[in-house]
């Protein structure tokens, strides 16, 4: 292979992982919701937003970032920071709200058959995209059909793989017809997001939207000038304008907020939060239920983390407190069950093992694997980016020492990472692969990963992938909550990966912004933002 | 050879005059920063990995007179420890390119024509691309470590060093005791070793020292983006690198190792301009 080739591989590997990640934890805030239209609502905690004062009408707010923003079709979306504009432009046939509960968008009612497989959707009257064409079932079949396309690169796969067919269903509705039966699909879908398929030519420069904002101007991996859309549905956006800028990183960022260049910054540094928080100009707004968590992966399939004994020692002798607090700044939870679910989730919970950091206990499993002293595992992560991961590594390496145990750092840049580990199915014996997963907190969304082929880890549990199909399948939220709990019970028996922490991605805002708001998997929504008057 | 005994004679007593002056404030200070990075364990009582997570971020105080890092270890001991690495990696990459430059470059002044075009276009090449994204290319291929570092960085300065020794030992072989040499039947081998390289040698040092500065700063730059040693491991770059994540926490954690790389690489410019000053004296005086 050349090395442009390899190196466009492998970069876009690097950037199809991150998408997994968030798009899976996308798809499970959606099925918070869903569970609520179905009247089998699991009670969500309410996200955090900024002020409390009332927004005034009118001004221009200038958000920054480290990232950049590559493309505005939201089928396509590549990035975390793409799906600020989620609910900017754009509109799916449910949303979730700042309640965590799902509630209509471009549909104004939704129903199921008996068996959970057939769902039909009544289309909210009266939408017009941004070019002044009105909203008809056949937007939503064709968008269907473009994200269900095999040639389209979209992050929604596995929630669209689901549906079997799209059809309409007189002048203002549209049925799906699902392959299984799924009781949270409303959730599921609340990502997908509808868009005029007959202006796609346009949609990178002028595109047709529904939402409260269109597009200005735009700069990919620069700027992007948004202005209210005056044929938007809902209640008028109060601000004029907003501006979404690149920074050149992250500390850049945290200058320019402080100054004043932006009122507000996206994936604010952890380490600073503190500091954000004891200025009283400035705030720091957090999800209140957590969808993000760091998870370690080895190769369940290779020797020494083959053996299940092993997973379980790593896991007593990761100090999760010490990750929290020195790599993660305090910013989040610390997870001794070796759970993806934050300790306040309401699908929190089961027979779970405590793995609260233990060396004797991570001496002992591991001699009992055969893991024994003067062994090197290697940690494989990423360099100049994640510093979090760089000192997780080192709280590590020096647990492991002081049991006999080598852990050597390697890290390597963002392109050649993932080429090691990704996709799921490679073997990587005694390697440690530091990851996140960015999710909504909905267990069907953050339980995604471990389903079969999808963990790098190789982790392919029938067992598991049968009491997911359950839960999807099982409306009673009590009946469902059961399932949840054994599926946790097993992650916490088998260890597949390691969750040292649940983390957030904090949003820094100046103190005259109100409405402003995070979802589970950290990203802002200012539909409703605005300044105090 | 009697010539070149009467000619190194008078060059040998500028040499001594020269030593025997008090060593310029940069040549001391780098001495001290050497020093205490060598007996780093006599300065400091802490290990450069002691974590002490319960007192992150200490402030300078008697026990710690930079503070703690992120992990509570002592910034000094760390700083003092990573000289250590950063200065092997120069002293290593300077001996590295030293070899092969003055090698290469020698071979080119002496054998000309067709060779000389050869050795030296790849000299112009080599210094043609650009030296950071080489050597990331290098890290990630071999992988990094203090071997791969010094011998990339190494590797990435003989080119100047090659340079060098080219344009002197052309300049040298000029000379008449040299065409006095081969007409008594010395052999060429003989006369570059014996006669030609001690008196190339001044501006080869220069070249060298020239070359330790431009090493620390290679160094310090592939580690800044995360391509130096790895942990347990820690250089002058790496700690710069930890600590701009933390540069609103705590400044000193990233000043001090960008003041110790500043301080050096400046002392060694001063010390190479120096060597060079010197070397111009002695060719203009009668």
């Amino acid at each position: 292979m050349k090395v442009a080739e390899q190196l466009g591989c492998l970069e876009e590997m690097g950037v199809a992982l991150i998408r997994t990640k968030v798009t899976a934890a996308i798809a499970a805030a959606a099925t918070v919701c869903g569970l609520a239209a179905c009247g089998g609502s699991t009670p969500q905690p309410t996200a955090k937003a900024t002020g409390t004062g009332t927004a005034k009408v009118g001004g221009v707010m200038t958000i920054g970032s480290a990232t950049g923003i590559d493309l505005l079709n939201p089928v396509l979306q590549t990035t975390a920071w793409d799906q600020v504009l989620f609910s900017l432009l754009w509109n799916g046939l449910v949303t979730t709200g700042k309640d965590g509960k799902l509630q209509p968008d471009l549909a104004s009612s939704w129903s199921a058959s008996a068996d959970q497989k057939s769902w039909t959707f009544q289309l909210r009257p009266g939408v017009k995209f941004s070019n002044g064409k009105a909203l008809t079932p056949a937007d939503v079949v064709s968008t269907l059909a473009y994200y269900q396309n095999p040639n389209t690169a979209t992050e929604q796969k596995n929630n669209v793989a689901q549906i079997a067919a799209v059809k309409p269903s007189g002048s203002n509705a549209v049925v799906f017809t699902l392959k299984a039966p799924n009781a949270v699909f409303p959730s599921s879908i609340s990502r997908l997001k509808i868009v005029d398929m007959a202006a796609l030519s346009g949609m990178e420069k002028n595109p047709a939207v529904t939402g409260p904002f269109k597009v200005k101007e735009f700069v990919a991996d620069d700027h992007l000038t948004l202005v209210r859309n005056p044929s938007y549905f809902g209640s008028p956006a109060k601000l004029d304008s907003i501006k979404i800028v690149k920074s050149p990183d992250s500390s850049a960022a945290l200058t320019a907020l402080q100054s004043g260049d932006l009122d507000a910054l996206w994936s604010v540094p952890l380490s600073q939060v503190a500091a954000i928080q004891a200025n009283p100009k400035l705030a720091a707004v957090k999800p209140s239920v957590i969808g993000q968590y760091v998870s370690w992966e080895v190769d369940t399939t290779q020797a020494p983390f083959n053996n299940v004994k092993a997973r379980q020692a790593l896991a007593y002798a990761i100090d999760q407190k010490s990750i929290l607090s020195a790599a993660y700044s305090g910013q989040g939870s610390v997870s001794t069950t070796n759970d993806p679910l934050a300790n306040n989730n309401p699908n929190y919970g089961g027979n779970l093992t405590d793995y609260t950091y233990n060396l004797d206990k991570a001496k002992a499993l591991f001699a009992q694997a055969g893991v024994n002293a003067g062994s090197t595992l290697t940690w494989w992560g990423v360099a100049n980016q994640y510093p979090e991961w760089n000192i997780s590594a080192q709280i590590l390496q020096a647990s492991l020492k002081k049991i006999g145990i080598n852990l050597k750092i390697q890290n390597t840049d963002i392109s050649s990472w993932p080429s090691r580990f990704y996709p799921a199915g490679k073997s990587f014996p005694g390697l440690i692969i530091p990851n996140f997963q960015s999710y909504t907190s909905d267990a069907s969304d953050e339980f995604q990963f471990m389903l079969h082929g999808r963990c790098e880890c190789n982790w392919n549990n029938d067992q598991f992938d049968a009491l997911y199909k359950s839960a999807l399948a099982t409306a009673d939220p009590a009946g469902q909550k059961a399932l949840w709990q054994k599926a946790q019970e097993l992650i916490n028996q088998q260890a597949p990966i390691f969750v040292p922490v649940q983390f957030a991605t904090v949003t820094a805002t100046k103190s005259s912004v109100v409405g402003l708001w995070v979802d589970s998997a950290g990203n802002p929504h200012l539909e409703d933002a605005g300044f105090t008057g | 050879m009697a010539e070149s005994g009467t000619i190194s004679v008078p060059t040998a007593a500028r040499r001594r005059r020269v030593t025997l002056r008090i060593p310029p404030i940069s040549v001391l200070l780098l001495l001290i920063i050497v020093l205490m990075c060598v007996f780093a364990p006599l300065v400091t009582p802490f290990g450069p990995n002691d974590v002490d997570p319960a007192h992150p971020f200490a402030a300078a105080s008697g026990q710690h007179w930079l503070g703690t890092d992120e992990l509570g270890r002592d910034l000094l001991t760390r700083l003092l420890y990573g000289g250590r690495l950063s200065l092997t990696v120069c002293a290593g990459s300077v001996v590295i390119a030293f070899l092969i430059g003055t090698i290469w470059g020698v071979s080119a002044a002496e054998r000309r024509g067709f060779v000389e075009e050869i050795l030296m276009r790849t000299a112009d090449v080599t210094m043609a691309i650009p030296q950071i994204l080489f050597a990331l290319v290098c890290v990630a291929a071999f992988g990094a470590s203090l071997l791969s570092l010094t011998v990339i960085t190494g590797l990435l300065l003989a080119p100047t060093s090659a340079r060098m020794a080219r344009s002197v030992t052309i300049q040298e072989t000029s000379l008449d005791y040299y065409s006095a040499g081969i007409a008594y039947g010395a052999g060429k081998i003989r006369l570059l070793t014996r006669e030609v390289f001690p008196n190339i040698l001044p501006a080869l040092a220069s070249q060298a020292v020239i070359n330790a500065a431009s090493a620390m700063i290679l160094e310090a730059s592939l580690s800044f983006v995360g391509l130096g040693v790895q942990p347990p491991q820690m250089s002058w770059g790496v700690l710069l690198q930890q600590g701009y994540g933390f540069l609103y926490n705590d400044p000193t954690y990233a000043v001090a190792p960008a003041v110790l790389i500043l301080v050096t690489v400046f002392c060694l410019n001063l010390a190479a301009n120096r060597l060079g000053s010197t070397r111009h004296r002695k060719v203009v005086r009668p």
